[in-house]
């Protein structure tokens, strides 16, 4: 059926006349008909039939034969079989012929199931973010701490098509990282000899990028920590490459000298996506613009938090680096468990992009133990699960320009109405969405004939 | 005492107060000399200040310098989530 679908994309694109010069985008078009076709959830014509026990199994055949329906098989010993009624009847024509039967116990549609690639970390259950259930978060510290089934990312169908980022350099522009921590260690960025510990640090100035907070180790969690390992939390990326970046002190504090060493290391290094879940005041800073300028040269896409005052980034009030306008930066306000604005999440009509999930996010930390994870909230949570978006269209579609990454990340996503008129669309992140989004073609011309 | 250090792109420093006649120290020679040994962004400098004489001063240093295209204080920005420990 994958195929069929594909090869239909395929030909619908031929006809109106377009050359593919991107077979995956066709391959992403037919993901969304796909998806569509599964909604449906059964077999358009056929039913199973169970019959009484009491009917002998040698005349099954012939009284469905006798309805104008095929039998096609019986699928065990308890009297099912699954029947063709074909086009001329409905399902539910199909049925009551079945269920009026005295002879027919129950009868039913054949149900359309589909794998669904539910990863097997111990703490699941607890990310919301991925899969909401309407589930309590035990270690909640935010209200309301549990919310709307589906408010959520829409991640598990993207994951039947891709779990591993690890093609892309991912690099967290933050309080460091604890690259020792059970969840991330094997997603970290090789550095090589020259950064054996998988990044750098612009604040005490060595090549350890060590978490002293905590944030930044929470962050990279969102966006990559080891998924389905039977292990703690997984990522939106279940492998990644996270490169740490030390920008910010035990404290969460830095400077824009530290920042803007940290943008240009992550360029130089082969970053492709930059999470910066940092907020400063209201002053243009000409040095950090001129560094995410520098990222854009190079093709980089940058991630970063609307900030947490519960204000309005466009009035009057600008918070960098969010109200920067580069092509290239995605800013993200939060989402709570009901896909309504985060009570603190600042918002902006012109200055963010999209939102996506930051209250009560459960994700990786810092501490002696390898196998601690902590609950917190903020855009910077909802920023680390765009980077994670990030890195995996990256991946997925590995001509993508950091252009058709922001295009797929906000278009792609789905009308909240809590972000009406607070974000530039009024879009919280789909990944499924954004994963089967097809970004515009450029540089096509046509000829009338 | 509060230092500031400005973010100067173009020649700044030194080489403005070659210009006016002043001679470089030793130590600052030692070290400018040690400059040429690693790679460096060509253009921008890091100037530590003794004190604060705040951004309306670096602007009019700035615009008496013409090796000086820009100079802005260095900002602090900051994680500022509400998030807690478990």
């Amino acid at each position: 059926m994958k195929a069929l679908l594909r090869s239909i994309a395929i030909a619908a694109l031929a006809g109106a006349g377009l050359t593919l010069l991107n077979p995956i985008a066709a391959v992403s078009f037919a993901l969304a008909a796909e998806t569509a076709a599964v909604a449906g959830s059964h077999v358009t014509d056929e039913v199973l039939v169970k019959f009484k026990p009491v009917f002998a199994a040698q005349n099954r055949t012939a009284t469905v034969a006798a309805r104008g329906h095929a039998f096609l098989a019986n699928l065990n010993q308890s009297g099912w079989v699954r029947v063709k009624f074909g086009a001329r009847q409905s399902m539910a024509q199909a049925l009551a012929a079945y269920r009026n039967d005295p002879d027919v116990e129950y009868a039913q549609p054949n149900y359309i199931y589909r794998a669904t690639a539910a990863p097997n970390d111990t703490q699941y259950g607890q990310l919301w973010a991925l899969t909401n259930i309407g589930q309590s978060i035990g270690t909640a510290t935010y209200t309301p701490a549990s919310g709307t089934l589906g408010a959520d990312i829409n991640v598990e169908k993207a994951w039947d098509h891709i779990t591993d980022c690890s093609s892309v350099v991912v690099a967290v522009v933050d309080t460091g990282v604890n690259y020792t921590q059970e969840d991330l260690a094997g997603n970290m960025w090789n550095g090589g000899s020259g950064f054996p510990k998988h990044g750098t640090d612009f604040v005490a100035n060595d090549n350890d990028p060590m978490d002293l907070n905590g944030h930044g180790t929470h962050v990279a969690g969102i966006i990559g920590a080891a998924g389905n390992n039977a292990t703690g939390t997984t990522g939106v990326c279940w492998k990644a490459r996270i490169m740490a970046v030390r920008v910010l002190d035990a404290a969460g504090n830095g400077t824009s000298a530290g920042v803007i060493q940290g943008i240009s290391f992550a360029v130089s290094q082969g970053a492709k996506v930059i999470n910066m879940s940092l907020a400063g005041g209201g002053a243009f800073d000409r040095a950090f613009s001129d560094a995410i300028t520098h990222a854009q040269a190079n093709d980089v896409a940058v991630v970063v938090g609307a900030g947490n005052e519960a204000k309005d980034n466009d009035a009057g009030g600008a918070r960098y680096p969010c109200n920067f306008t580069h092509p290239n930066l995605a800013c993200v306000a939060a989402l709570d468990q009901n896909y309504a604005l985060a009570s603190f999440s600042n918002w902006g009509a012109t200055s963010v992009d999209v939102g996506a999930p930051g209250t009560n996010i459960l994700s990786t930390w810092i501490g002696l133990s390898a196998s601690i994870y902590n609950t917190i909230s903020g855009t910077s949570m909802a920023s680390g699960e765009v980077a994670g978006l990030a890195a995996m269209l990256r991946a997925y579609n590995p001509q993508f320009t950091f252009s058709d990454v922001v295009n797929a990340i906000t278009k792609g996503g789905r009308a909240a109405a809590s972000l009406a008129g607070k974000t530039v669309l009024g879009n919280g992140i789909d990944v499924m969405s954004s994963l089967a989004f097809i970004n515009p073609p450029t540089g096509l011309t046509a000829t009338v004939q | 005492m509060r230092r500031l250090i400005a973010l100067a792109v173009a020649l700044a420093g030194a080489a403005a107060g070659c210009a006016n006649g002043d001679t470089p120290g030793k130590s600052e020679a030692t070290a400018a000399d040690g400059w040429s040994q690693q790679r460096r962004v060509p253009g921008e400098y890091l100037v530590t200040l003794n004190d604060d004489p705040g951004p309306a001063s670096m602007e009019k240093l700035r615009a008496g310098n013409v090796h000086i295209k820009s100079v802005q204080p260095n900002f602090e920005y900051g994680i500022r989530g509400p998030g807690n420990a478990r």
